[in-house]
């Protein structure tokens, strides 16, 4: 698994089995096992760029954007004001979702890689943890008791993901998981330290769940008020206290937007959904990973649409709509973003 | 070091006979030829029997002056005026000293192989401030993390399925903490800090050939991770030692330092050869003006086919090539080398 993005045959017998029908206008079956967390699988063909981070980078402390490009295998680093590029981390296999902890660094899944990759506001690895039995795609942090939660997209051998929390971000993790859940992609946990994640069943519907604090297993929370078809951000809104949560495939259609979700116990109500646009002035086409920061909606738009090029925005939130900046000079194939303050 | 495991594992193949027909150090999977490369096989009490017959002695007023300890088979670590190569004192208290490493402050730590035991001098001192019990593992190398005066020795077991460890004392006290690398018999035979608290080592394992690995520890790591050092096609030969020169993290081999960087893979940036001495440059010491800068001297010690006569050489930095300073006398297969500043 660490040359290709393949996918996994030994579970087409899973596949043929589960009865389940996809949605009505995209197959999903093609992404079902693939170690891609892009709505359309992204194939890794790395730049083999060199690595660089400016001198200002180095000494500054304003807040940086962390994108990770899974096709390029690098990590660009933005800053956050203007979003010019002050950076680039090779060296990655598969670089995914990523989170932010409280020390400002910033946690980098490296799927095919099976590692986690821990780097400072400066870009310089701090620390590096291993998933041996998993496929890690996206990463929480718990801040109230500063674990890290690291969600598998699937297990190796095609067993089922599961979530894994390593104590301080460190050492040896626990696996969780929510029974009738298959794949685990993105997460964030609330300011009381549950932990909430999305993902997909075996046939390849929608799944939000959570992981109470402190509790053993996860299940699942049941979503009304609309439709999520493919699992994109997850990330608790303090300010609005509710979720923010993502589709890339928004209505069905190759087309992201972000919804905002209340929970109550092992409900969740969509009340709010944010659509985005590229600078060509057409829906997003897959934002994979957002990250909301203060106001504003930071990611990138893998745009395999073709609508414009793949690029990285600030929006404006909750209102969405026309971006408030962007980069288009950089990005590939985008999938995770992360702040660093 | 290179007289224990290698010779171990040499040993281990044979009876010696294997050893004696394979060269090559630059082909990964051989064995290094016999004589060339690494210290003999001394008996592990000849240093101490013959330092029974003198004591640890240093010239007064050493407190400013900058200094170099080299690690020697007899037993006996030399103290060397840093700038005038002049020979200021010598410490005994040793049965098999290998690596050397030095804080912050200039005190100088020594492991000692034989006896499983790391001992700090201050500056200067001739007697052993403090005394670290590193067994039942081997200690061949050590470094020292300036941010936060944590020591890492680097552990070569006796016996060839033995599996070596780094060991890292919090602070330089109290007791290690081990890690492990990925191989049955990993053999650790250096380590060393950069600026910011990363380690880098490297360790040979192997059955029948032996292959060096490397392994890296980011400052706030907890498991040693396996890192690919490009720049070898057939692998990696026999590394004299890792170390960090201020900018690059270099691996030594043979006459030829490697510059890398490290942030996620490694990326081979350069290298710079050292004429001179016997071929093969023992554990390296670079002089730095300062923490922020890089290296502007570097120095190691040699030995000649059939141990008859020994060096220690001075190189310009980053510039390599010919020496431009040495010295021949007092010493007895050099092998670990510190530099220690003076107080000014």
């Amino acid at each position: 698994m660490r040359s290709y993005y393949g996918f996994v045959p030994l579970l087409a017998a899973l596949c043929a089995c589960s009865g389940a029908s996809a949605p009505p206008a995209i197959d999903m079956a093609p992404q079902r096992f693939s170690t891609s967390v892009a709505r359309e699988p992204i194939a890794s063909r790395p730049d083999h760029h060199r690595p660089w981070i400016s001198p200002e980078l180095a000494r500054a402390t304003a807040p940086v954007l962390f994108v990770s490009d899974p096709g390029t295998a690098d990590v660009y680093i933005y800053s956050l004001s203007t979003l010019k590029l002050k950076g680039t981390i090779t060296g990655f296999d598969q670089p995914q979702g990523e989170c932010s902890d409280n020390k400002g660094n910033v946690w980098v899944t490296d799927t095919n890689g099976q590692t986690i990759y821990e780097l400072s506001h400066g870009g310089q690895l701090e620390n590096a943890l291993s998933d041996s039995n998993g496929y890690p795609d996206a990463c929480a942090w718990d801040p109230t008791t500063k674990n890290l939660a690291v969600m598998s997209l699937f297990g190796v051998g095609s067993s089922s993901g599961n979530v894994l929390i390593y104590p301080k971000g460190s050492g040896s993790p626990t696996s969780y998981a929510n029974p009738t859940q298959y794949f685990y992609n993105f997460g964030g946990y609330d300011t009381a330290g549950n932990l909430y994640f999305d993902g997909r069943d075996a046939s390849g519907t929608f799944m939000l769940s959570e992981l109470p604090r402190g509790a053993n297993s996860a299940y699942t929370i049941k979503l009304s008020g609309g439709t999520i078809y493919f699992p994109g951000m997850v990330q608790w809104d303090p300010s609005n206290n509710n979720l923010i949560v993502g589709d890339q495939s928004c209505a069905n259609n190759y087309a992201s937007c972000i919804y905002q979700v209340t929970v109550s116990q092992k409900t969740g109500t969509i009340k709010k959904q944010i659509k985005l646009q590229d600078y060509a002035g057409s829906q997003a086409c897959d934002l994979v990973q957002g990250v909301k920061y203060k106001n504003q909606v930071a990611g990138s738009d893998y745009d395999f649409c073709a609508h414009a090029t793949s690029a990285t925005y600030l929006w404006t939130y909750p209102t969405g709509g026309a971006p408030k900046l962007y980069n288009k000079t950089t990005d590939v194939t985008p999938v995770g973003a992360a702040i660093s303050i | 070091m290179r007289h224990s495991a290698i010779a171990r594992f040499g040993a281990f193949v044979a009876g010696g006979m294997l050893l004696v027909h394979c060269s090559g150090l630059s082909q990964g999977g051989l064995m290094p030829p016999a004589g060339t490369a690494v210290r003999p096989v001394q008996p592990a009490s000849a240093g101490g029997a013959r330092n029974g017959r003198r004591v640890s002695w240093m010239t007064k007023g050493m407190n400013d002056i900058d200094l170099l300890y080299v690690s020697n088979a007899n037993g006996f670590v030399n103290v060397y005026r840093f700038w005038q190569h002049t020979l200021v004192g010598v410490l005994t208290n040793f049965t098999q000293p290998t690596g050397e490493c030095a804080d912050a402050v200039g005190n100088v730590y020594i492991v000692d192989h034989s006896t499983s035991k790391i001992y700090e001098y201050a500056h200067g001192g001739t007697k052993a401030i403090k005394t670290l019990d590193d067994s039942p593992n081997s200690p061949d190398g050590c470094s020292v993390d300036h941010n936060t005066g944590n020591l890492a020795v680097a552990n070569d077991p006796y016996g060839y399925y033995s599996k070596g460890n780094i060991a890292i004392w919090l602070h330089a006290t109290g007791k290690p903490k081990i890690y492990y690398g990925a191989s049955y018999n990993d053999h650790f035979t250096d380590c060393a800090y950069d600026d910011r608290g990363d380690l880098f080592t490297t360790s040979i394992y192997g059955y029948l050939s032996f292959y060096t690995e490397f392994f890296y520890l980011p400052r706030l790591g907890s498991q040693l991770l396996l890192m690919n050092m490009p720049g070898q096609q057939s692998g990696w030969g026999y590394v004299q030692g890792v170390a960090w020169d201020g900018k690059y993290w270099i691996v030594s081999m043979d006459n030829v330092l490697y510059q890398f960087t490290i942030n996620i893979k490694a990326k081979l940036i350069g290298s710079v050869t050292l004429n001179g001495g016997y071929g093969v440059v023992s554990q390296i010491s670079f002089y730095r003006k300062s923490l922020k800068s890089q290296a502007t001297q570097v120095l190691g010690g040699s030995t000649s086919q059939g141990y008859k006569s020994s060096v220690v050489e001075f190189w310009k930095y980053p510039a390599g090539g010919n020496p431009f300073a040495s010295v021949t006398k007092n010493l007895d297969q050099p092998f670990g080398t510190a530099i220690s500043l003076g107080a000014n």
